[in-house]
């Protein structure tokens, strides 16, 4: 159990990654930054689990419970911040055949 | 600008000259216009006054400044002198605003696909965030379920 504080460390830095990703505007340069940060910190999660997951005990059970709901948490986060690039990628797609029409329009 | 020609040309017409003292218009020679703006000649009238007032027939038209063709010199010349002309200019304006709206629209396009680029990178990087979670709660799962004493469904 010697990577839990780690683990709780990296924890915390993931929680306060999402609440800001979820905070800042998707089209604020920050925005890419904590994207690629979230992405290396779920990374190095990834890591850690495997060590705590290696032979786990019976003792071990709120550990593992704990960073289970954690987990699902973060998913649910992540979907959100996801959901949101994805819906913004469907409105510059129709921005942009909205500046098609106009283009063949000014051609005329 | 089209109301505008239509209203000066009526006036014009309508308008009279004075030529020598004494005071012509188109009317008196036999030309009227309807309320159309469309002209009509009176032949009879026209023929008469040929014969009887050539002279104000001539200064109706050529006295300088006011008669009715230098008027119209000078009008159709503000429509339509090279550059300074009423046509050029708004020509110009419209040239340039289309210029302008061109450059606006290729400056938009530009910025729109470095956004787009940027947020279809963020997209990415957000749906491996998104499955490496998804995974990592699997493998906790499957971590819980391998602890001694829990009794696994036979289904």
């Amino acid at each position: 159990m010697q990577v839990l504080p780690e683990l709780e460390k990296l924890n915390k830095s993931v929680s306060e990654v999402l609440v800001e990703l979820e905070n800042v505007s998707a089209e604020n340069e920050i925005a890419d930054e904590l994207v690629l940060n979230l992405q290396k910190l779920v990374g190095q999660r990834q890591l850690l689990l495997e060590v705590l997951l290696t032979s786990p005990k019976d003792e071990d059970r709120p550990v593992l419970e704990s960073q289970l709901a954690l987990t699902q948490q973060y998913e649910q986060q992540a979907k959100r911040v996801l959901l949101h690039r994805q819906e913004l990628l469907h409105l510059g797609r129709k921005s942009k055949r909205q500046i098609n029409v106009y283009k063949s329009i000014g051609a005329k | 600008m089209i109301r505008s020609i239509e209203s000066q040309l009526r006036s014009m017409i309508s308008s009279r000259v004075d030529v020598g003292g004494e005071s012509v218009a188109l009317y008196d020679i036999g030309i009227e216009a309807d309320r159309y703006g469309k002209l009509s000649v009176d032949s009879t009238k026209l023929d008469t006054a040929i014969a009887e007032n050539m002279i104000g027939i001539e200064g109706l038209f050529s006295t300088p400044d006011t008669g009715l063709a230098n008027r119209l010199d000078t009008l159709v010349d503000s429509y339509v002198k090279p550059v300074t002309g009423l046509i050029d200019t708004r020509n110009n304006a419209y040239t340039s605003d289309k210029q302008r709206l061109d450059d606006q629209r290729e400056a938009f396009t530009l910025k729109m696909e470095q956004l787009n680029a940027r947020l279809m990178k963020q997209f990415n990087a957000m749906d491996l965030i998104v499955g490496n979670l998804n995974q990592q709660a699997a493998g906790i799962v499957g971590g819980l379920n391998s602890l001694p004493g829990v009794v696994k469904s036979q289904s």
